[in-house]
């Protein structure tokens, strides 16, 4: 079932349609319950229900009369062009039963029974139909008093708004143009001293960088000079730390390491050979004393040579033929050895290879001498010593600078450092050194009395152009609200010559919105009889008493006639204060006294028995939540009752939740 | 458009303020239309 309601829908909206998107249309049950939060469409699904079923049909005529709200409500949904349905009931015994009634937009209903085409006379006479409406008084006058706040909120917060604001517009124009000549003359003014204030500071902007340039100029300067000052300081540290930074350039620890151990190798090399030199000299010493000589080997291995060369001159000299012998010796086996061993050696007349044997034969007996082969051995102990402590302490040497080379590297970065710095300034003090000295003195003397330092200069540099930017804007705004100013003169307002209607709209606006603003507030009941004053400006207590006399006739003229005490009462008021209806015959009947789970049951027992009993019966219940559980089980058992003895073929009854986590529509059976 | 409890506000405003409120219910008419038939 879907259509649009008249007053409400705009184009484009979509329009009220039930069951809402994601509800199952079809229930496999003829005793069904709907539940939903307020304004999902219900109770109009019983309204179009009823239609359809032929409810405002002039043999329900007598029935109506005491329903006048909803043969309203009925009728207006008769002629709504854009209503369209298709509902269908069906039922397998006792007697198989196909109901079918639809109606396309701008249509008659159509009616099917079993298939076949019907008219609304057969309908009529096949079908009865029970509709208990909506009638619970305390929900009706809450519903509506709710409708009513939203709609004056709409209308003042919204809709007289808007209206307003343009008002207001219109005149703010009208005003413009009035006071152009004036206005445009503050603005010119405002732009003229925004310039001022530019130029001004634009001359100090000028002038702090010119005395930027100078203090820089004057530290450059004075920089050169320390750096002239301070040549030879600057040269020596670049040397030494470039020195140490080549030498360490592409070291690596792990070579450095390697190197150390194969130096470390090559001392314990020598230090064992210093010590088979030391056992072989104390082993000497040792024999020669067996023969008299006293030479300490501690002495000796101390470089004391004293007692040692003091033995070796008396051997020499004790020796010396035999030395001559021998060193002739010596020579001779050397001459000959440069000669073939055939060959005749004149003189003896002997083959070489014979002479050289005896020669040898000869050095044997001449060296035989123990002491002084002993002391020759020592000598030579002696001269190996010193050439391998010679050739240790140069290992050691080594090692030693690889263990510093080692150390340095550890503090390679900060040597690295160092010497970008050292270089900086050398590279500096190298361009210094070309320039012209005298010019650069000359510069200092004039330079030297500029005061101030960079960082403030700049910082108040930067002030200034901020402040002149910010000017700019100003200036910038000033012209361009007078372009629009100029603009909008050019044309007259569109209401000049109605300001007063325009003021007078305004007021009736403002009037309008201050009432309606009441009006809600009293409606939701956050306003209240002793809120207003009895006099004075404003919305007071005569609005007050007009709004709730008002009212109380709207509300009213909401109600069926309600039964009470036996009989119905039309209704003509509703006292929104004391919460009384106020009958046609002035009867006051507080709301709290008409209870509708009652009269529900009565009127549906009672309809029952009033019906043709060979009719099928519809049953539509609309707003059951004022029933408490055992009278909503009365209703239950009747129906269920009529249902299983097959008079009833269908029953629908509506109940609100107010759970926000359930579902919007919930469509089940009961049995 | 047929201004919503308008049988209510007849009671409660003058017929200027009902022109008032119905014009401004009309939403076929735009704001400066309005305004024209408000003025006039």
């Amino acid at each position: 079932m879907s259509y649009l309601e008249a007053g409400y829908h705009k184009p484009g909206d979509k329009p009220f349609t039930f069951p809402p998107e994601g509800v199952e249309s079809k229930i496999d049950a003829n005793l069904i319950g709907i539940y939903g939060r307020n304004g999902t469409g219900k109770t109009t699904l019983l309204n179009v229900l009823a239609l359809a079923l032929g409810y405002l049909e002039p043999d329900r005529e007598k029935e109506l009369e005491t329903k006048q709200v909803l043969r309203r409500k009925l009728q207006a949904l008769q002629e709504n062009e854009t209503l369209e349905y298709d509902f269908r009931i069906c039922r397998n015994k006792p007697t198989p039963v196909d109901l079918r009634l639809e109606r396309g937009k701008g249509q008659k209903q159509r009616i099917y029974l079993n298939s076949k085409p019907i008219g609304p006379e057969t309908l009529s006479k096949e079908f009865d139909v029970v509709f208990l409406t909506e009638d619970d008084p305390r929900k009706v006058i809450t519903a509506n008093k709710g409708k009513l706040a939203r709609y004056f909120m709409d209308l003042g917060e919204n809709r007289l708004k808007t209206l307003g604001e343009a008002l207001n517009k219109h005149a703010l124009e009208i005003d413009e143009f009035r006071n152009f000549k004036k206005d445009e003359r503050r603005l010119l003014n405002e732009s003229q001293v925004h310039q001022k204030t530019i130029e001004r500071d634009k001359e100090k902007l000028d002038e702090l960088r010119e005395k930027m340039k100078k203090i820089e100029s004057r530290d450059e300067i004075k920089k050169k000079l320390e750096l002239l000052n301070n040549q030879e300081k600057i040269e020596s540290e670049y040397k030494g730390v470039k020195g140490k930074h080549e030498q360490l350039k592409g070291k690596k620890d792990a070579e450095i390491i390697q190197k150390i151990y194969k130096e470390r190798l090559k001392l314990s090399t020598q230090e064992t050979e210093l010590n088979d030199i030391r056992a072989r000299i104390v082993q000497t010493c040792d024999s020669l004393a067996q023969y008299g000589v006293t030479v300490h080997s501690e002495r000796l291995l101390r470089d004391d040579y004293a007692e040692f060369n003091k033995a070796t001159a008396e051997v020499r000299r004790s020796k010396k033929d035999s030395m001559i012998k021998i060193a002739i010796v010596d020579e001779m086996i050397e001459l000959l050895q440069r000669h073939q061993g055939d060959e005749v050696v004149p003189l003896i007349d002997k083959p070489v290879r014979e002479a050289l044997s005896e020669l040898y034969k000869m050095k044997m007996t001449l060296r035989s001498d123990r002491v002084f082969g002993l002391l020759t051995a020592l000598s030579q102990y002696l001269s190996q010593r010193q050439a391998t402590v010679k050739d240790r302490d140069k290992i050691q040497q080594k090692i030693n600078d690889l263990s510093r080379d080692l150390e340095d590297l550890k503090s390679v970065e900060d040597i690295e450092k160092a010497f970008v710095e050292a270089e900086k300034k050398y590279i500096a003090l190298q361009d210094v050194l070309h320039q012209d000295k005298t010019k650069m003195l000359s510069e200092w003397d004039q330079l030297r009395s500029v005061k101030g330092d960079s960082k403030t200069v700049s910082n108040e540099l930067q002030e200034l152009e901020v402040q002149v930017r910010t000017e700019e804007n100003l200036k910038s705004m000033c012209q361009h609200k007078l372009e629009v100013l100029r603009e909008n003169a050019s044309a007259k307002p569109k209401y000049q010559g109605k300001e007063k209607g325009l003021k007078a709209l305004n007021d009736t606006i403002t009037r309008l919105r201050e009432n309606l603003y009441h009006w809600s507030e009293i409606l939701v009941e956050k306003e209240k009889r002793e809120s207003f004053a009895p006099k004075g400006p404003g919305f007071g207590l005569a609005n007050y008493e007009k709004f709730v006399g008002a009212i109380g006739e709207f509300l009213g003229k909401q109600f069926e006639p309600v039964p009470y005490d036996n009989r119905f009462h039309d209704i003509k008021f509703f006292d929104i204060e004391e919460e009384t209806f106020t009958t046609k015959e002035d009867r006051q009947i507080p709301i709290e006294r008409l209870s509708q789970g009652q009269s529900k049951i009565a009127t549906l027992t009672g309809s029952f028995k009033e019906m043709g009993q060979d009719k099928k019966k519809i049953v539509l219940i609309d707003e059951i939540a004022d029933l408490d559980p055992e009278n909503l089980e009365k209703v239950k058992n009747t129906l269920r009752e009529k249902f299983s003895e097959g008079s009833l073929l269908l029953a629908v009854l509506v109940r609100p939740t107010q759970d926000p986590s359930s579902r919007s529509v919930e469509i089940i059976g009961w049995s | 458009m047929k201004l919503y409890a308008k049988e209510l506000l007849d009671k409660l405003v003058s017929e200027k303020e009902l022109k008032v409120l119905e014009t401004v219910w009309n939403d076929e008419l735009k704001i400066d239309e309005k305004i024209e038939r408000l003025l006039e």
